[in-house]
């Protein structure tokens, strides 16, 4: 047990400050990873866009992989995690009178296999023809000839719209669960565009896995348009977060509750805001994005951990700021144990689905 | 005496069915009632009296409390103490964002803890802005006072209030006019703790220092 902090706390807080385990930070890393390169996915087969389609291989492996492994992180957290199927079976998603409200947590969590459906099928579809070509035919969904793909590349269209759809409500959760089950009122006036940051950051971040990644995997640089992207979304993120950091310097100042809040979450905030800046800066060179995808990639754990772990040190009452968080070395192996099974799982898809496939939404040779 | 078995079993099952049915005294779930609590902080000389009484009744795990007693150092330099627990709020933030339906709110106003439902998600616990819940560490479910609902409908006092050596709590229904804490209520100058967060508290106090107010 920590020692006791000076200030003004609440005992049961006092007795146990860390609710969430810092596998959270890691699972809202995850989502991030799901959601934008979903989003990526989505958006490139959506639009048709010549370049980004050579994305679409590496953007599938990655989003099957991290959606796949996404609710590792919860069940790591849940104190009867052999309950955890009662979210399915009695969501608390309408509400009424006994149970006023919607649970966000119940309602993502029905909405994630859907997700991973979508992503599958959207993934599978778009790489049919070179799933035939690769003699994968029970991956090819039935595909016999090529002259057929382009029904299946338009079916995948008509998918990777709802697919968009779902990963824009997985990159805004991480901060509208903030905004639900935080009991920090201020937080709404502090930070009134967190899910809009989240959203940003997502899309960074799946821009930049897909770039690291494809360069891990051999292909050739980023396309202008998706370091474009991650550039973009970069500076988006960081202008936003300045843009709420100025506001709430001027209008709230020196009031103690934001004063503690601002001395646990500060650092954490400069340096993920400083990292989305060089990453969008470095984004707008080419042959620098994979670079920008790292950063991008750090700025959102380092972001994630601070307002998932260390916001808990800060008191109900605002007024305190508790001690250490008691994090043992098992918390950050349980942590980063989510983020190797997700490396494990892109490796297992990796060898399923082609890394460079050419024949996607009909370009290249069939 | 002569009992024949008919008779017999008529009056054993007359006994049961006496046992079973609570008087009206006693009462039902619901019935109209509002369940909720007077705090009178000049009556609180903090004996932690409610405290003690609480994780016995309640068998409350050490280190984490259903009730606690603050000791407040006013502006004016001055101390009282406020006993503080579970708010029931009309508007309870804790109940919205349990995943499972586990947290609920009765008829009455009590809001509670389904046990078998609860998958110990903490997001309850973090959600409360009065520190009022807490991860039951022996069995890994969210945890709370109840207002003693297992003694509230067998016409006992909540333990807390009945341990009270000042009568600084008064516990009743809010809906009866006639009641202790309706009449107190009612007729006073109460406060209710953080009521910028609109949760509607069902613990009203008098004399609550605006220290702790907010």
């Amino acid at each position: 047990m920590t020692a006791f902090p000076y200030g003004y706390v609440y005992p049961n807080e006092w007795a146990e400050p860390l609710v969430w385990m810092p596998v959270v930070a890691t699972y809202m890393l995850l989502i991030s990873i799901a959601s934008g390169t979903a989003m990526v996915l989505g958006l490139a087969v959506a639009f048709r866009h010549g370049p980004s389609l050579r994305y679409v291989p590496m953007a599938s492996i990655l989003a099957v992989a991290s959606a796949a492994a996404l609710l590792l992180g919860p069940m790591a957290d849940l104190r009867h995690p052999e309950r955890a199927t009662l979210v399915f079976t009695n969501p608390h998603i309408a509400p009424n009178d006994a149970q006023p409200g919607s649970s966000l947590i119940a309602l993502l969590a029905n909405l994630w296999a859907p997700f991973l459906v979508l992503i599958v099928l959207v993934s599978l579809l778009a790489l049919s023809a070179d799933m035939l070509a690769a003699g994968r035919r029970a991956l090819a969904l039935g595909l016999s000839s090529m002259e057929r793909y382009p029904k299946y590349f338009a079916a995948a269209r008509a998918l990777s719209v709802p697919l968009a759809v779902l990963a824009f409500i997985w990159a805004v959760y991480g901060g509208g669960l903030l905004f639900s089950a935080e009991a920090l009122l201020y937080m709404y006036n502090v930070f009134p565009l967190l899910p809009a940051v989240y959203l940003a950051q997502s899309l960074a971040v799946g821009a930049g896995a897909v770039i690291l990644a494809s360069l891990l995997a051999g292909s050739p640089g980023a396309t202008r348009g998706l370091a474009l992207a991650l550039a973009l979304s970069s500076l988006g993120a960081a202008a936003m977060r300045l843009l709420e950091l100025f506001r709430a310097y001027l209008l709230l100042g020196g009031v103690p509750q934001v004063e503690a809040l601002a001395s646990v979450l500060g650092q954490y905030i400069w340096a993920s805001t400083a990292l989305f800046l060089a990453a969008g800066i470095l984004g707008l060179l080419n042959r620098l994005a994979p670079a920008a995808g790292i950063l991008a990639v750090l700025g959102t754990l380092i972001d994630r951990w601070g307002f998932f772990v260390e916001l808990q040190r800060v008191s109900k009452t605002g007024l305190a700021v508790l001690g250490g968080l008691q994090i043992g070395p098992v918390h950050y192996v349980e942590a980063a144990s989510i983020l190797l099974v997700f490396l494990g799982l892109s490796l297992l898809a990796s060898l399923i689905i082609p890394v460079k496939a050419e024949r996607v939404g009909g370009h290249g040779q069939p | 005496m002569d009992l024949s078995r008919r008779e017999f079993l008529k009056g054993a099952a007359g006994i049961v069915l006496l046992a079973a049915t609570p008087t009206a005294a006693q009462g039902q779930r619901g019935e109209g009632r509002r369940w909720a609590m007077y705090v009178d902080v000049a009556k609180c000389y903090g004996c932690y009296a409610c405290v003690a009484a609480c994780a016995a009744e309640n068998n409350v795990p050490i280190g984490v409390f259903r009730t606690w007693v603050e000791r407040v150092v006013k502006g004016d330099g001055t101390v009282v103490f406020v006993p503080k627990q579970c708010n029931h709020c009309e508007n309870p933030p804790c109940v919205k964002p349990c995943p499972t339906g586990a947290t609920y709110k009765t008829d009455d106003g009590l809001v509670l803890v389904n046990d078998a439902l609860c998958i110990g998600c903490g997001a309850c616990v973090k959600a409360c802005p009065y520190g009022a819940r807490f991860m039951d560490p022996v069995k890994g479910t969210a945890n709370k006072c109840t207002f003693c609902d297992h003694r509230i409908y067998n016409g006992t006092l909540p333990a807390c209030v009945e341990a009270c050596p000042t009568g600084a709590r008064v516990f009743g229904d809010l809906n009866d006019p006639n009641s202790e804490v309706s009449k107190h209520v009612r007729g006073g100058q109460v406060q209710v703790w953080k009521p910028a967060y609109g949760t509607g508290p069902q613990i009203y106090y008098d004399g609550l220092p605006r220290e702790v107010e907010a």
